[in-house]
């Protein structure tokens, strides 16, 4: 799972914004906002294609969490994701 | 745990109004060279003291939203005199006209603050050069018509 090439993460405050450049700009024009978690899992998904189960490890390093509940947010997350038109 | 919400920029005034702060892909050249169209990313928030000389103004003209630079402040007539970085006529904007300032920026891919200095600076020269690009715009846009009329007139004959 990969976030699409084009899309600019920055923390403003105390919350991360996310909005698509360049090409990608043309098709998606929202806005999204992400809290530090989610802003963790959007740097997962953006640096390089993992699967679920790669990053629910990386979450469980990060954040000291159980692999049911790691995996559980990282799903909800992947279909918010996909269900908006993010991934690849 | 995580968070996640996607929203549509189309009522800018609303999303400052609930969060206080708006991200976007730039839009349009008048910003030129400091944003070109879907390059760079600009973050708003709403203002909460009055603008200053060089502050970039997020305002809505006829339905449309624009992001401009302030160049200077007539507080008798409670107006913001406005011009783009890359156009030639002022604009002005009533102080409560304005919805946001831009705090931040992402351009060419990395991230810069308006309070830096190498943006205060850039912000300061581009505007005190405005005389010298004026004439340079003038005295370019000359050739650029006789090459445009000679052009016309060629494919009127063909």
């Amino acid at each position: 799972m990969k976030i699409k090439k084009g899309f600019v993460l920055e923390k403003v405050g105390e919350s991360y914004l996310a909005c698509a450049t360049g090409k990608l700009a043309r098709e998606f024009s929202g806005l999204v906002k992400l809290n530090e978690t989610g802003a963790f899992i959007w740097g997962l998904f953006a640096n390089g294609d993992i699967t679920l189960e790669v990053a629910a490890d990386k979450m469980i390093a990060e954040y000291d969490i159980s692999r049911e509940i790691a995996l559980r947010d990282i799903e909800a997350f992947a279909v918010n994701l996909k269900k908006n038109g993010i991934l690849e | 745990m995580s968070e996640i919400a996607v929203t549509e920029n189309n009522n800018i005034e609303e999303i400052l109004e609930r969060d206080g702060v708006y991200a976007s892909v730039t839009n349009g050249c008048s910003m030129r060279p400091l944003f070109k169209t879907h390059r760079d990313m600009i973050v708003v928030t709403k203002p909460t003291k009055k603008l200053s000389k060089y502050d970039v103004a997020l305002y809505r003209v006829s339905g449309k939203y624009i992001l401009h630079r302030v160049i200077g402040i007539d507080e008798g007539r409670g107006v913001y005199i406005i011009r783009g970085d890359n156009t030639y006529s002022k604009e002005y904007i009533p102080f409560k006209k304005v919805i946001g300032v831009l705090v931040s920026f992402n351009r060419k891919g990395k991230r810069h603050d308006v309070t830096e200095r190498g943006y205060r600076i850039y912000s300061v020269m581009w505007n005190a050069i405005y005389p010298l690009r004026y004439l340079a715009r003038a005295f370019l846009s000359v050739p650029k018509r006789l090459l445009r009329k000679i052009f016309r007139k060629r494919s009127k004959e063909t």
